[in-house]
């Protein structure tokens, strides 16, 4: 269903942009070797979120996806040619290119829209295509309207865009589309504030989640979604993996087995023994304060898990209901139960256990996208495929004690149907180093929270996807929860003293705003481009109320 | 089995946890609570929207394999079942007429990973629907 965004609530969009505060968001290093991940500086403030707009139906759908941009349109080297005779020339794609040139993750690999951050070319009345379309998406995720997702920049669009260059007291407010106007769209997404801000909007589907009692019977009020047609599902199954070829229609690259000296088989089992044994020195100080009883007690961590599960159900919470957490029996401690999980287990379920630690490790791993990319690999080609599998069995015997220890000393995890999450729960004893994991731990905890919330037609399209190209089924299985994780994060108010006593508990408060890394840096980047492509409301739908067809399943 | 949560709360001791969630392939709600026992660290109710009992289930049972099979009999049906991290293949034993299943598997499990009972005389497919729990876990890496 297709609707059109209204006027009315467009200020508090733009009060919105400003009054977030923005959290710091700078990749960096951490203990996660080799991966990017993102640290929060904690910034956020609570938003002043707009009001919520008239949602009794949704509005016609008025797409009108012309023919005209369909000529010379490639996926991702995008031409946004358009029929009038203001059209401009095909886009030069100087610095765009597959592997996403200047752009943020929304964006990536949109070479027009490259050029128009380059200042190459803009985007005005007329002109047409999917860089165009992803821009009028990108305004309606910001609650700019009306406009309608159509692929031609006309009226609409270029009302939309003089608002917002208003807005932002911009130079420029002829509402076409340069690169300073398209750099502050994109800076607007960057602090995610924008999406927690759209999770507050006429919350769709409130009638379908679990024990929402207030709507019984009531079909499925997805207001703010848009259908999608046949070239967005397409681009949606793309970018959210880096294995998708050929829909630019370039041939594949052929892999290379062997780049200098070293096999693709080499290269993997290297990367995976060089994990194993780090995440086994990391796991050690786990195991070791176990042995010392130096634990955070599980009072602590329910405590910490309820101040996360407050923070979630703050932005999400109109969208499904998850549980509270009780030490003992819906949180425990991760490192005693899979322990015990493993000890209880036959051989054969180890062996398994730690085959698909490993294919999970990978597909984490920066280092294996690296590999992936010296040897013009597909793992989901079959002769990359054997070797993968291959690999991983080889490393999995070898090294299965390891691995098994590994994943007992892993962060966390959740069950998908009890919703119950286990948690390390170690401590230093030092009030630095504790405050820091207490925080991580909380972070860690909105994460699993926003695992829960997860309507089982997401978990079976995840899985579906998975099982033909794991990158994808890692994207929405991991990316997107990360996404909404960060999006929770991004509206915490680290100052509250009430969150800072159920996170920190009897550790010393040093009064600081804590900073937080995250993993998942790549699926994540890989959720923001599906945003790009379908919205952030068909994101919801989805991942909350199980509309799955909304990212193009 | 047509009870309900009272009914529960007689025999097991209530614990502050709850969750609305899934059971099975169905998108139906349905609300967990989590009780103690005597014998079972844990044991799961699931509550359908009309207040019944749908599953009342726990993991690791002190009873071997074997006792089961002698108590109740040969299966109605042997499925495969995701158990943590994939596939138990012939995993789950189900009795539908006796309206009880266990996860055991030679060289899979030591022992019984999993019992569960439901409502006796459902269909391999209803049961499947609205009555079966599978163990699956997503990770984070914290």
């Amino acid at each position: 269903m297709i609707t059109e965004k209204k006027a009315a609530a467009k200020d508090g969009g733009a009060m919105q942009a400003d009054a977030h505060g923005q959290a710091d968001v700078l990749a960096g290093g951490g203990d996660h070797d080799a991966q990017t991940q993102t640290r929060y500086s904690g910034h956020g403030q609570i938003p002043d979120v707009a009001p919520l707009r008239d949602a009794t139906s949704p509005t016609a759908s008025q797409r009108a996806y012309g023919e005209v941009g369909r000529s010379g349109r490639g996926e991702r080297d995008e031409d946004a040619s358009a029929t009038t005779t203001t059209t401009t020339a095909a886009a030069t794609t100087t610095g765009a290119n597959d592997s996403g040139g200047p752009l943020s993750d929304r964006f990536k690999g949109d070479g027009t829209l490259a050029s128009v951050e380059l200042d190459e070319r803009t985007l005005k009345l007329g002109d047409t295509g999917r860089s165009v379309r992803k821009v009028q998406q990108a305004l309606f995720d910001l609650n700019y309207g009306p406009i309608t997702v159509n692929g031609t920049y006309d009226a609409a669009t270029v009302a939309c865009v003089k608002r917002f260059q208003g807005d932002h007291k911009l130079a420029k407010t002829d509402g076409e589309l340069d690169s300073t106007t398209f750099e502050t769209i994109e800076r607007q997404f960057s602090s995610l504030a924008a999406y927690a801000d759209a999770a507050h909007h006429a919350p769709p589907g409130l009638q379908h989640t679990p024990f929402k009692t207030d709507a019984k019977d009531v079909p499925v009020h997805l207001a703010e979604t848009r259908e999608l047609d046949d070239e967005d599902r397409a681009e949606a199954d793309i970018v959210i993996s880096d294995t998708r070829t050929g829909a630019s229609g370039k041939a594949p690259a052929a892999f290379k087995p062997e780049v200098d000296g070293k096999t693709y088989g080499q290269r993997v089992e290297e990367l995976l023994v060089e994990k194993i044994a780090k995440d086994k020195s990391r796991g050690q100080a786990i195991k070791a304060a176990h042995d010392k009883g130096k634990l955070f007690t599980m009072e602590a961590m329910e405590s910490v898990g309820n101040a996360a599960k407050g923070q979630v159900d703050k932005v999400f919470g109109s969208f499904a209901e998850g549980p509270s957490f009780e030490a003992g029996t819906n949180l425990v401690d991760r490192f005693e139960a899979d322990t015990e999980e493993h000890a209880q287990q036959g051989p054969k379920a180890n062996h398994r256990d730690a085959v698909r630690r490993l294919q999970y490790l990978l597909n984490q791993h920066d280092g294996f996208a690296a590999i992936n990319h010296m040897h013009a690999a597909n793992p989901t080609r079959d002769r990359e495929k054997a070797i993968l599998e291959r690999c991983i069995q080889n490393i999995a015997t070898q090294h299965e004690e390891d691995v098994l220890f590994i994943i007992s000393t892993a962060a966390a995890n959740t069950d998908r149907e009890t919703r119950t999450v286990s948690l390390q729960r170690h401590k230093t004893g030092k009030a630095d180093a504790d405050r820091k994991t207490l925080w991580k731990k909380f972070a860690t905890m909105v994460h699993e929270y926003v695992h829960v919330l997860a309507h089982p037609n997401w978990h079976a399209n995840r899985t579906a996807k998975g099982k033909s190209d794991q990158q994808a089924g890692n994207t929405l299985g991991e990316g997107v929860p990360e996404l909404l994780a960060r999006t929770v994060l991004s509206q915490v108010n680290f100052h509250d003293k009430a969150l800072r006593k159920a996170v920190l508990g009897s550790t010393k408060d040093d009064g600081e705003v804590p900073e937080i890394d995250r993993g998942y840096d790549a699926p994540f980047a890989h959720a923001m481009s599906l945003v790009g492509v379908v919205g952030i409301h068909n994101v919801y739908a989805a991942y909350f109320l199980g509309e799955t067809k909304l990212i193009g399943s | 089995m047509s009870c309900t949560l009272d009914d529960a709360r007689q025999v097991l001791q209530p614990t502050k946890a709850q969750t609305p969630t899934y059971l099975g392939t169905s998108t139906e709600k349905v609300r967990l609570y989590f009780f103690k026992s005597e014998k079972l660290k844990i044991v799961r109710v699931w509550v359908n929207e009309t207040g019944h009992l749908i599953l009342v289930d726990a993991d690791y049972p002190p009873a071997p394999p074997e006792q089961y099979f002698q108590t109740l009999g040969e299966p109605d049906a042997h499925l495969d079942v995701h158990w943590g991290s994939g596939e138990i293949p012939g995993g789950e034993h189900v009795w539908l007429q006796r309206g009880a299943t266990i996860v055991a598997k030679p060289e899979w499990t030591k022992g019984v990973a999993h019992v569960g009972i439901f409502p006796a005389g459902l269909t391999l497919d209803d049961y499947q629907k609205s009555h079966r729990y599978m163990k699956i876990t997503d990770e984070d890496e914290g």
